[in-house]
């Protein structure tokens, strides 16, 4: 029983420091976009408001590769775009 | 009447397996044209005169300290060239920063040659007319990896980090032609004109890809930097400009560097 005591308590302490220091998706999707924003310059008509995203950008940006978007997701987001 | 419509359709479908078969056959004849066409270019590759010129300036007295570039750790030592390529871009504890080799080349000019950042980064890509010392650098520098596999590291932190911030930012999209770097290069068999187009999220086609820049452009008449390449796919991408060895830049050849490890590198290397 103290060896579970004494295996358990590091392997939270570890735990509750890797959430403290690695970033959730969406803290990540916004790191990303300020340093999209710091690391680009406005050249002519191509404003720095094209790093900017709609809702379907949005969506689409994050759900790729093995994360599939879920169906009501995707319906939502059709009716939502097919209104405009 | 039902037998003249089989034979019908039975002829029809013959025809259009014979047309598939014959545009099959005339992609696969174009593209193993296109790789001849780069073999026999690379026979006799010009950017072994960046190379050259790039090796002179690495041992060249510069700037206001009046010191070469010889002393400049790459990642893997003080003055170690050979084989930097494969490790970057890394985490230097000097600048407290992840850095491809391109900002790595501005930290050492700075902190060696005692350039300022801006007078470091101020010619970054050479032109008609302008031949820049960054381009020379750079192929002097690959030039040294020839032949070894690739192996990014990517474990402290901020390479993690950079990692991961680079992945987002490759399926990142936006603009007014809604593309992200996956649109291109995230499917396989996608070509623009006779260009395949690597996909960069299958291990195969992301060391081959990675690993054949920089190039000398035979259209252009000049080698061409990693942080080039990435400058121009954002332009036909229509985005703003990418700011030369900017965070995100170095982010995305962080995504797509460590993607590569296993591959042989092999470059500079020729292309159209």
């Amino acid at each position: 029983m103290k060896t579970i005591k004494m295996l358990a308590i590091p392997a939270a302490v570890l735990a509750l420091a890797g959430c403290a220091t690695t970033p959730g998706p969406d803290e990540l999707r916004t790191n990303a976009i300020a340093m999209m924003k710091a690391s680009f310059k406005e050249k002519g008509q191509a404003k720095l408001d094209r790093i900017d995203q709609d809702d379907m950008q949005r969506l689409c940006s994050e759900y790729v590769a093995e994360k599939v978007m879920p169906r009501e997701t995707a319906q939502a987001l059709e009716r939502r775009r097919s209104r405009r | 009447m039902r037998k003249t419509w089989e034979k019908a359709a039975r002829a029809a479908l013959a025809a259009a397996a014979l047309a598939a078969t014959g545009v099959g056959a005339q992609q696969k004849s174009a593209i193993e044209e296109i790789e001849r066409y780069r073999a026999a270019l690379g026979d006799g590759n010009p950017a072994e005169l960046w190379e050259a010129r790039g090796d002179a300036i690495w041992k060249e007295k510069r700037g206001p300290k009046n010191a070469s570039l010889e002393q400049c750790d790459l990642g893997l030592g003080p003055g170690i060239v050979r084989g930097a390529y494969t490790v970057l871009p890394k985490y230097f504890a000097d600048t407290n920063k992840v850095e491809d080799l391109e900002s790595r080349l501005v930290s050492c000019m700075v902190m060696l040659q005692g350039f300022t950042p801006e007078q470091a980064k101020k010619d970054p890509y050479g032109g008609p007319g302008k031949k820049v010392a960054m381009d020379a650098l750079v192929a002097f520098v690959t030039s040294e990896s020839r032949g070894l596999p690739m192996k990014v590291a990517g474990t402290h932190p901020k390479e993690v980090e950079a990692y991961d911030l680079g992945r987002q930012i490759f399926f990142h999209r936006g603009g007014p032609y809604d593309f992200s770097c996956a649109t291109c290069h995230g499917v396989n068999n996608q070509r623009i004109r006779l260009q395949d187009l690597p996909n960069l999220l299958n291990p195969r086609d992301a060391k081959k890809a990675y690993t054949s820049w920089p190039a000398y452009r035979v259209s252009q008449g000049e080698v061409r930097s990693f942080q080039w390449r990435l400058l121009d796919c954002f332009r036909q991408q229509r985005f703003p400009e990418l700011e030369f060895t900017s965070p995100a830049s170095i982010a995305l050849t962080m995504f797509l560097a460590k993607n590569s490890n296993g591959g042989t590198f092999d470059a500079p290397a020729i292309k159209r």
